[in-house]
């Protein structure tokens, strides 16, 4: 419950981070299976790839439908100038 | 590795979706509508395609021999159902391009209704052993020896192509006098006396 609320409250930023970084793991993990198709890189990719993948995108939906929230209240979040924690990386 | 379109599909989607998110990470722009866009296709279609297709690519391959051969416990199955000059079963039947290289799936595969799902959960079953059963560390002498089917080979993999309802085969006296035993399999095809042993070098001698 915790870590959902942590997640409810972060900001739309930093959960897309989140998903474009599963996601390329969980794409990593599939395109290496391709390459190298052995037992272990399949069973991988098709469980903890696929894991990834789902949890990048429900991280995205999560950001979007936070976005658009803070939107209907007022609270620009999105906007890259007004995010902290991203100006804080520049 | 095989080639194939969809293994091809597989990696152009998550070339072209990683080139996305990447350039989201390094450039960090404003999350705006047309940016989400973009995101939509490189967190959600794109990798989707990605997923389908490499999980189509990764289940194809794992019915080729090669994959089977992958595991070094398999080695001697591999090498003899390879081996051009070899006259055992599973070379004969390797050599025919019905079989070619997907012989050992399409000897081995459950051929039920459920059938493929339950053949790969057999073959989950075999990584299960081979990494946590004792077979990783097993020298191959030892594997050769000691692994076996884990039920009798079913008689009904062979008669999906040789079918026992043909005058030819019926003409056979012990086809037909064995012919019950033939169906409930307490009679192998694939046995010592009928049309041997497919994999006649992990046999004892005195069973040959």
């Amino acid at each position: 419950m915790k870590r959902i609320r942590q997640l409810l409250q972060g900001s739309p930023l930093k959960l897309t981070r989140a998903a474009c970084i599963f996601a390329l793991l969980g794409l990593a993990l599939m395109s290496y299976s391709i390459l190298d198709p052995r037992a272990i890189p399949v069973i991988v990719a098709m469980s903890v790839g696929h894991v990834f993948g789902i949890s990048a995108f429900l991280c995205y939906l999560l950001a979007i439908v936070l976005d658009m929230r803070a939107r209907a209240t007022g609270q620009s979040v999105s906007q890259a100038p007004t995010d902290t924690s991203h100006d804080s990386h520049r | 590795m095989h080639s194939s379109w969809l293994g091809n599909v597989a990696l152009l989607t998550a070339a072209a979706a990683a080139s996305i998110l990447i350039t989201f990470l390094v450039r960090r722009p404003a999350l705006g509508l047309t940016m989400k866009l973009w995101l939509l296709l490189g967190i959600g279609v794109l990798p989707a395609l990605s997923a389908v297709t490499s999980t189509v690519t990764g289940m194809e391959a794992t019915t080729h021999r090669e994959f089977c051969g992958s595991c070094h416990v398999m080695a001697g199955h591999f090498q003899d159902s390879s081996n051009p000059r070899s006259q055992s079963l599973a070379a004969r039947h390797s050599r025919n391009p019905f079989f070619g290289d997907r012989a050992c799936y399409v000897c081995h595969a459950d051929y039920g209704m459920y059938g493929y799902p339950v053949t790969k959960l057999g073959g989950l079953r075999h990584v299960y052993l081979y990494y946590f059963g004792g077979y990783w560390r097993m020298p191959l002498a030892e594997a050769e020896r000691k692994i076996r089917l884990v039920k009798p080979y079913d008689n009904l993999n062979c008669r999906q192509c040789h079918t026992t309802t043909a005058r030819v085969w019926r003409t056979v006296p012990d086809h037909e006098s064995l012919r019950a035993e033939l169906d409930s399999n307490r009679v192998s095809c694939a046995s010592a006396g009928c049309h041997g042993f497919a994999h006649p070098f992990n046999k004892r001698t005195s069973a040959l």
